[in-house]
């Protein structure tokens, strides 16, 4: 069996790579909590609203540039053509997560691998949103790795840094109550108040004034958000 | 063994899991492919092992002398063994490497030999590779998922295991390390066909992924540029980048893949980098003709492993072999890799044996001819049926204070049952290559 008898510890985070450690977190986060907004709102495609995808697009802040529900099943979730598709957010875990392989491990890495493979099976394609539990649960897997093999504070920070911008910023645009974002903002002020240092201290604290029962979905919180990264 | 055959379908969804894929670039789009693995291993005696290693120790030991030479003294050329032509006429060979004496004199830390065994046993060396010899991450996770997969064959089989690569390579890195700096591996970037062994040994070895961007030359020492302006000395690279893409102001201008004075940093001895600069001129296919001849010179001692029998055009007497036996030779382009510029005279038509020999007269330096060999095939499995196809074996022979060879090697195969060509950019597979332990 493999053993490592050298002494050295080899750790460095450039900016590049704290800016792909950042995106992991975010567009990983994306992957997860579009899948779960999107089933509420194929529930309601199915008897309330068959508009719902419509509501969707605007809260997601993105064109509806959709013919039907059909059309949008089909190329919201599988077109790697359309930049906004799930299978391209998951496109953009892979990218990062292969140029950080060495940081997050082979073990990490393969429940990406395992999204895109089941994405693009043509039988999962023919389900919809039916067959997508099994990248929910790869999702939880991929986050459960990245809390149990990243021994390194620094990078497992900075990854979950990513993914609590992401959270807070689709929680408010799909109207959750102020202390579910709340909950997911403490969250957050714990893991970086105890080793990550790409979160702009000045933006933090700006955020901190302005995120109140009475202002957290005004735009320019959304703003502070997306500016909480630096390096 | 017969397990793992019945099993290779989970072999094959293991690789897709771990993202094992080489990337290709066709009608100048990027594409990623699995690398086509077959379960039937290559087997290889311990006695067999015992000559080829000491064979490989011996040769990869004169070139290593042979470089060091050639970038100080030349006693080689200057003994008439090497005409000085093949020396500077070399496109691997770097005027700026002259007098430069890399960290612990070692100029090929890992060092691929290609061989093949002949059907008489013997085994041949093709080609050497010391400069950027890939491919050994792919049996060594071959290995990790065929243990897995099929436990009761290593089980019943005394193989060597093959997972210390990373091992090997980070122990070479330690021992050139400069003033114990960090350990890096410089890769061109995710489009890079073999860029899955880049991050894969960067994991399993412990050391930094690095892109160019992340590194910097500040006063003739390389630094890791950390976050807000932090510089962590660097005091070793295991370069996945071309020598003439190393460093922008040094070689290739254009070049986005380098570290701008990493040149000057390496020739002042502030960073070592593996392989060394200019390894080139002695992995040049026509200097390859001479490495027997090398390691008599070096060593003292007749070459245990042998080489093809080869004919340099540039020699009168072999120059009027090769154009009267065209047809029955093979014809390498010194200047071309990867199973390009490779010719078979038996495949030729009338027009392009005219055209080749008229390349030959003109420009004989740039070709070599040898004589075919007649190398052994493997049983591989297509569908549920064996059949058989073409091989060769990459070794991989690590130097750092002693010389060692990995108990592995990658075995490639070429897919198309009238092809001699193995490398995988030609669209070849690979088999897992067990060297039994008695």
């Amino acid at each position: 069996m493999q053993t490592l008898i050298a002494t050295k510890i080899n750790s460095g985070i450039s900016s590049a790579k704290a800016s792909r450690l950042y995106w992991l977190g975010r567009y990983a986060e994306r992957v997860y909590l579009t899948l779960h907004m999107l089933r509420k709102h194929f529930d309601l495609m199915i008897d309330e609203d068959q508009d719902a995808y419509i509501t969707f697009c605007t809260k997601m802040g993105i064109e509806n540039k959709y013919r039907s529900p059909e059309d949008f099943t089909k190329r919201y979730l599988f077109d790697i053509s359309n930049p906004e598709s799930v299978i391209n957010m998951l496109e953009r875990v892979k990218d990062n997560s292969m140029t950080l392989r060495e940081e997050i491990m082979s073990e990490t890495l393969c429940y990406v691998e395992l999204c895109i493979a089941h994405m693009n099976k043509p039988e999962v394609q023919r389900c919809g949103i039916e067959g997508l539990q099994r990248i929910t649960d790869y999702m939880l897997a991929f986050w459960g790795s990245i809390d149990e093999r990243i021994v390194n504070n620094e990078i497992r920070h900075s990854i979950k840094f990513g993914k609590f911008v992401e959270s807070m910023d689709l929680h408010i645009r799909f109207d959750y109550q102020f202390n579910r974002v709340e909950g997911i903002f403490n969250r957050m002020l714990h893991s970086i108040e105890k080793e990550c240092y790409i979160c702009d201290e000045m933006t933090l604290l700006t955020l901190k004034q302005h995120l109140t029962f009475d202002d957290y979905k005004n735009i320019g919180v959304l703003q502070l958000i997306n500016s909480l990264f630096r390096a | 063994m017969y397990s793992l055959v019945k099993q290779r379908d989970t072999v094959n969804k293991w690789m897709e899991r771990f993202g094992v894929r080489f990337g290709i670039y066709k009608g100048g789009n990027f594409h990623e492919q699995l690398f086509p693995f077959d379960p039937i291993p290559r087997i290889i005696s311990h006695n067999d092992w015992v000559e080829i290693e000491a064979g490989l120790i011996q040769r990869v030991n004169a070139l290593n002398m042979f470089l060091a030479d050639i970038y100080n003294e030349k006693r080689i050329v200057k003994s008439g063994i090497i005409p000085e032509e093949f020396i500077y006429s070399s496109s691997g060979y770097m005027a700026q490497c002259e007098g430069i004496t890399p960290s612990k004199s070692i100029f090929s830390h890992i060092s691929g030999i290609d061989l093949v065994q002949a059907k008489d046993g013997k085994w041949i060396v093709l080609e050497d590779n010391l400069r950027i010899p890939s491919g050994a991450s792919y049996p060594m996770i071959a290995r990790t998922v065929t243990r897995k997969v099929s436990p009761e064959t290593f089980k019943e089989n005394a193989v060597f295991d093959n997972r210390n690569y990373s091992t090997l390579i980070r122990k070479a890195m330690d021992y050139v390390n400069v003033d114990n700096g960090l350990e890096v591996i410089l890769t061109p970037g995710r489009y890079n066909s073999a860029y899955f062994e880049h991050s894969y040994l960067a994991e399993k070895a412990g050391v930094i992924l690095a892109f160019a961007d992340d590194l910097i030359v500040e006063n003739d020492t390389v630094y890791y540029k950390g976050l807000f302006e932090k510089r962590e000395r660097v005091g070793v690279i295991y370069r996945r980048i071309s020598d003439e893409y190393l460093d922008p102001l040094a070689f290739e201008s254009s070049s986005l893949l380098g570290v701008p004075n990493l040149m000057r940093a390496y020739a002042t001895g502030n960073v070592a980098i593996m392989n060394a600069l200019g390894n080139g001129v002695a992995d040049d296919k026509g200097i390859y003709y001479f490495v027997p001849k090398m390691v008599e010179f070096y060593l003292g001692e007749k070459a245990i492993l042998q080489n093809a029998p080869t004919y340099l055009p540039y020699f009168e007497e072999d120059k009027k072999y090769v154009l009267e036996n065209l047809k029955t030779l093979v014809i390498k382009d010194v200047a071309e890799a990867g199973g390009y510029g490779v010719m078979f005279g038996c495949e030729m038509n009338e027009e392009q044996l005219a055209n080749i020999k008229n390349l030959i007269e003109t420009d004989s330096r740039r070709w070599i001819a040898q004589e075919v060999i007649d190398f052994i095939d493997l049983e591989i499995m297509d569908g549920e049926e064996r059949i058989f196809r073409k091989s060769d074996l990459r070794a991989f022979v690590i130097s750092e204070a002693e010389t060692k060879v990995w108990h592995s090697g990658l075995t490639r195969y070429t897919r198309s049952p009238t092809s001699f060509i193995v490398n995988s950019s030609q669209g070849g597979g690979f088999k897992d290559t067990w060297i039994m332990k008695k």
